[in-house]
Order: structure tokens, then sequence, then C-alpha cells
């Protein structure tokens, strides 16, 4: 399974699923972060957690904790 | 003839242009307030057009109405539960499919809805293509393309919301395919709908190149924290040079009035009451509004600049650690300066729970009012050591308060799991006129809220200082310092036993400055005579310990009505004085007996 956390630099990949509990599950899809969606990695932030993410043309920031509760997939 | 109402939900996400919008719509006519029981700021306006009185209600902007998410229950409560006759909802066109998630939610509600699409300029010149008439056909719902910033379409958007409101509610057709239940939306089928209709008319450019370069330099690895604390810097001290010479001149008018009363030549008490009360009170509660609007107006531009949120995710893995978020940052370097507009300014910070927190350790911040006790105190004691004892204080308080924000974080129980998700949005120019407004809102609501509670607080002192009939203001007889004696035993077993250090202490519940000047009167000398008295009645050990009471009990009764106003709770207010008088308390008697026990006394 690979997950959000493990999006390089600049990479893209489709989010397959929300591994989360209901509450944040619901969080991450208000802001766009839902099933089929595109999302890059974009900046990292100086500490490096959290991460900046780009998804339907916005930038979201989630830390590393909560990315990895994000499977993707690679896109062909 | 009689106007007709119609009232307005005004809906968006986040950094949308929502406010900008309100403000060219409603204008001046701004009203702002709370939401009942809550400790967020609702605006509303009512305007006159044509034959109708438009009342447009401000919603707290928000991702998402579902039942789910509690900190968005404000905007779904209003929508559900009061009778707006239609909803507007401000779309950011550069973000349209995540803002029409929002959109479909609003639709599940069953209410007349109006699209504002905003940015419409700026999206272009980034290369945007959309054929807004396409969408407009495909959603079948009224869209309205404006440009919240310098009211462009102003007028249209007016007649739209009237004829809307004259009409019946027709849903979109699509909508029933997309209802999960009666209540709630599937997302996915959304975005399913959104990619087979609205796509085809909408083709986006590449990425943001222009806010892509400025974060390579604000979120850089090597540059982005040094920036960080530059700008923060930079703030910090505008906000007290550009506020200094304003309180100057409010104590200069102050004092001028002052004397006026005392060429007035009347009674004693009267005299008194003038003076130390009114004068005093009222002039305590206005220094501080230079610093709320200058503080508040640099707020305003960090957050319409997009900075802001960026400020967030720099330390947000420390702050992680001891259970809040990087938003509690700012407010506590704030806290330096002073603690009511640090304590005003965690209104960025979205999370119930860690923004009660941040209220609360926000006092342990030394403010600037405590630096004249330290510089009196480690002058007389520690003249050789003065800047690393006050050093040592000062880094004190943050250690206590991450300590504070370590336990407070486990011991308040409060909507589940805090997760931080945040969108950065694109910088932007602010507009100077939006911020100015904004400072002066922020200003003027401290005035009317926290200020009653301020003046009251400070007559009551002056009350019970100038009571019995007769008495010297704040001496041994006065009820004050009858007080003082009762209570100066619970000090002793933190070194500083004699009356007149617990006098000081209750007169510097009603502000820091005061303790210096009450210790002098109470010896009968100068603020300098200080200097020959103070070591007759208090040891080196003595005096670090009512330092480090001075640090850590209630700041002033300014913050205390602030914290009030802020947490919207007296629980909560009257937890906080206690909580941080017992903390002081234990702080010093072990500062005090470790001491002893090292053979410092």
């Amino acid at each position: 399974m690979i997950n959000l956390y493990s999006l390089k630099q600049g990479q893209k990949a489709l989010i397959k699923k929300i591994n989360s509990c209901e509450n944040v599950k619901e969080r991450l899809h208000s802001f766009g972060l839902i099933r089929g969606v595109e999302i890059e990695l974009v900046e990292s932030s100086p500490l490096s957690c959290p991460r900046v993410y780009r998804c339907l043309n916005t930038l979201i920031a989630i830390r590393n904790k909560t990315a990895k509760l994000i499977e993707i997939s690679y896109e062909e | 003839m009689k106007n007709k109402k119609i009232t307005v939900a005004l809906v968006a996400n986040p950094n949308v242009g929502k406010t900008s919008l309100l403000n060219s719509l409603a204008g001046l006519s701004l009203h702002v307030g709370n939401w009942s029981g809550k400790t967020v700021e609702k605006m509303q306006g009512l305007v006159n057009f044509g034959n109708y009185e438009i009342k447009i209600v401000d919603l707290p902007g928000t991702y998402s109405i579902s039942p789910y998410s509690k900190e968005e229950k404000i905007a779904r409560d209003y929508l559900v539960n009061n009778n707006a006759d239609l909803i507007v909802q401000v779309i950011d066109v550069n973000a349209l499919e995540r803002n029409l998630l929002l959109t479909f939610e609003l639709l599940a509600l069953n209410k007349k809805l109006i699209l504002a699409f905003n940015f419409n300029k700026e999206a272009k010149k980034k290369g945007l293509k959309i054929n807004v008439g396409e969408i407009k056909k495909k959603l079948e719902l009224p869209i309205i393309e404006i440009e919240a910033f310098n009211c462009v379409n102003k007028e249209a958007l007016f007649n739209k919301i009237i004829s809307i409101s004259e009409n019946d509610l027709r849903q979109p057709r699509y909508l029933e395919v997309m209802r999960k239940n009666k209540e709630e939306i599937s997302h996915r089928a959304v975005l399913d709908f959104v990619k087979e209709n609205i796509l085809p008319f909408y083709q986006l450019p590449g990425s943001d190149s222009r806010t892509k370069k400025i974060d390579s330099w604000l979120l850089n690895k090597y540059f982005g924290l040094p920036l960080f604390f530059f700008f923060v810097f930079l703030m910090f001290k505008a906000t007290f040079v550009f506020s200094a010479p304003l309180i100057a001149l409010l104590n200069y008018v102050f004092s001028v009035l002052s004397n006026l009363a005392g060429s007035l030549s009347l009674p004693y008490f009267w005299h008194s009451l003038f003076v130390d009360g009114i004068i005093g009170g009222v002039g305590s509660v206005l220094s501080f509004t230079p610093l709320i609007f200058i503080l508040f107006f640099l707020i305003a531009i960090l957050e319409d600049s997009g900075y802001l949120s960026r400020t967030v995710i720099m330390l947000d893995r420390i702050f992680h650690k001891f259970g809040i978020s990087g938003q509690t940052f700012l407010p506590m370097i704030l806290g330096f300066g002073c603690n009511v507009p640090a304590i005003m300014a965690t209104r960025t910070i979205q999370n119930k729970k860690e923004r009660m927190i941040a209220i609360f350790i926000n006092s342990f911040m030394s403010c600037s009012a405590r630096l004249p006790v330290y510089v009196l105190f480690t002058g007389i004691f520690f003249p050789q050591k003065a800047a690393i004892v006050i050093m040592v204080l000062y880094f004190g308080g943050v250690v206590m308060g991450l300590l504070a924000s370590f336990i407070l974080s486990r011991l308040i129980k409060m909507d589940g799991e805090n997760v931080l998700i945040l969108e950065l949005p694109p910088y932007r120019l602010p507009s100077l006129k939006n911020t100015l407004k904004h400072a002066w809102w922020q200003m003027s609501m401290f005035v009317k809220k926290a200020g009653t509670l301020i003046l009251g607080a400070i007559m009551f002192i002056w009350f019970l200082a100038s009571f019995p009939m007769g008495v010297d203001y704040g001496s041994a007889q006065s009820y004050l310092g009858q007080f003082g004696q009762f209570i100066s035993p619970i000090f002793a077993p933190l070194g500083f036993g004699h009356w007149t250090f617990s006098v000081a202490l209750i007169f510097g519940v009603a502000a820091k400055e005061i303790i210096v000047g009450t210790l002098g009167t109470l010896h009968g000398v100068t603020a300098d005579g200080l200097l020959n008295v103070l070591p007759n009645f208090i040891t080196p050990l003595g005096a670090f310990s009512f330092l480090v009471f001075v640090l850590l009990y209630v700041p002033c009764l300014a913050t205390v009505a602030t914290i009030k106003k802020e947490s919207g709770s007296w629980k909560f207010t009257i937890f906080h004085f206690i909580a941080v008088s017992l903390i002081a308390w234990i702080a010093s008697f072990i500062v005090f007996h470790g001491g002893l026990a090292m053979g410092l006394g």
C-alpha cells in the first residue's frame, strides 16, 4: 500500500482511499481530498511537517501523520 | 410605500473574498457582533436598494456544512434554523471545483442560491479559460461575475437577489442523483457531475507560478524560518514603536485632565474619585486602543496577503508535541508586548479547544508592563546579573506556557482528534481600505465589550483603596490595605510576607505598572528610594520569588476582561484567574524553598 507521505516533491498521484475516522475523513473531503482526485506534493514546510499539496487547484497543508492515512495510486 | 424585506446569508469557503464583498455590499451599515453564546464574530449589514430592505448576514467561512463538521456548525445551524430568504455563495473561480463541493451541500438544504464568481480578472490574467454562460446552464443556477475588491457588478447582484427572492424555489434536476440521504450529498458524485458537465467549459492554466515562486522563498528550508522570525520581529517592533507616541499622547491628555480636576480644588474624596477612579479607569481602557488598532491592521495585512496561514505551518511540528498547533505561535509572541491584543489575536485559531488553550497560556507570556517590576527588583538585588535574571523570567514564562498547553490539551476533552488541515491561499495584494476597516472594528469592539468591564473593575479597586472615608488612597487603613495585611501570611512561605507586597500584588491585578508605584507609596519613598528600603523587608531570594509570582499570576484586569470576552465564558475566566494564581504560588514556593535548600537564602 502506498500512502500520500511517500509522494516525492513534484510527483502526482490519485487518491484511492482515506483510512481515518469519519470526522477527519469528512474534513479531508471538504478540502477536496476525495477518491479519484489528483494530488501533487508541492512544498515542504521548513521543519518538513506539515507538507503542502495541490489538490483541485488549491494548496492544502497536511501533517505527515495524517498523510500516512491517505492511500494513493500512481497515475499511468 | 413600505419596504419589502429580504434576508440574505453570505456563505463561502475561506479566502475567496467574502469579507471584501460584504464590505462593498453593506459598506458602513456593517455591524459586528458575536453569534449568541459563541466566540465567533457575526457581521451583518442593512442595505436599501430600490423598494427593498436587504439584510446581509455573514456566515463564518466554511469548507463544509455537512452534519459531521463540528467547527462549522454555526453556518449549518443558521441555514437550517433561520429563515434566510436566499443564500449567496462567493466562489473563487481559480478553485471552482473545490468551491462547488460546498455549493451542492447548500443546494441539499433546499434554499434559493445565487453564485457570485470572484477573482475573475485575476484568473483570466493567469490564463484561465471559462465559459460562464454554459456553466450557468449546466448548473441551472444564477451566476453573477463580481470583483469583490472594487464593487464590480454590485447592482447586478442586488437585482438578482431581488428577482430570485420573488421567484419560487426551483431545484436543479441533477440534485436527486447526488443525494446520499435527505441531508447529505455524495462528494464523489459531485465531482463526477462536475467533470462531465462543467470541466469542458473550464480550463485551468498550469499552476500558479507567482505563488510558487514566493513560497520557494518563504517556505524555504533554510530561509523560511529566519524570514518568519524577521517578520514577527518587524511586526512586534512596528506595533510598539508606532503605538508609543499615540499612547503617550493619550496619557498626556489624561494628565491634563487630571491637572484640570486638581485645579478645581475639590475635597480629597471627590478629587480622588475623578483622578484615580474615572480618569485613571477610562485612561487605562483607551491606552490599549492604539496597540489594538495597529496590531490588527498588521494582522489583517498578514491574513489578506496569504502569509498568515504559512506562519501556521512553520513551527507546527514543535507545537504539535505540546498538544497545540502552529497557530498558537503568533499570539504567544504578541503576548510579550501586551496580552490584551495577543489574546484577541487567538481568533485566527479555528479549533475551539486549541483556542482556549492559547488564551489560557498567553497570560504566562511576560508582557511589557511587567518589565518595570523586573528592572526595579533586579536593579536592587541582582545589579550584576540583571539581564540574565530578566531573561530567565521571560524564558520561564514560555516554558510554563508550553507545559500548561501540554497538560491542558490532555485535560480538555473536546471534538476528538485535533487534525491540522489548512488551505494556503494564493498570495494577493491586501487592500488598504479593508485592512483599516478591520482594525477599526477590532478596536471599537474592544472598547465596547472589554472597556466597560475594565472600567467597572478599576472603579471597584478604587473604592476599596479609598474607603473607609478619610483614609489616604491605598494606605494600610483602607479596605485594600487591611485586606493586604490579612492575606500577607499566604505569601510568607514564598519569601515576601510583608504586607506591602500583598497590597502591591492586589494593585498589580489592576495593572502591573502600578506595582512599583504602590511599593513606593506604601514605604513613603519614591521609586529610587526603594533601593535603600526594600532590602530591609525582603531577601534577594525572596525578591526573585516575588518576580516569579509577578510573572505568572493574573496579568491585569484588562486581560481578564479580554479573556471573558474572547472565551465567552465566566467559568473559564474564573478558572483561569484561580489556576494562574495557584500556579504562581506553587512556582514561587518551589523557587524559594529550592533556593533555601541550595543555601541561596
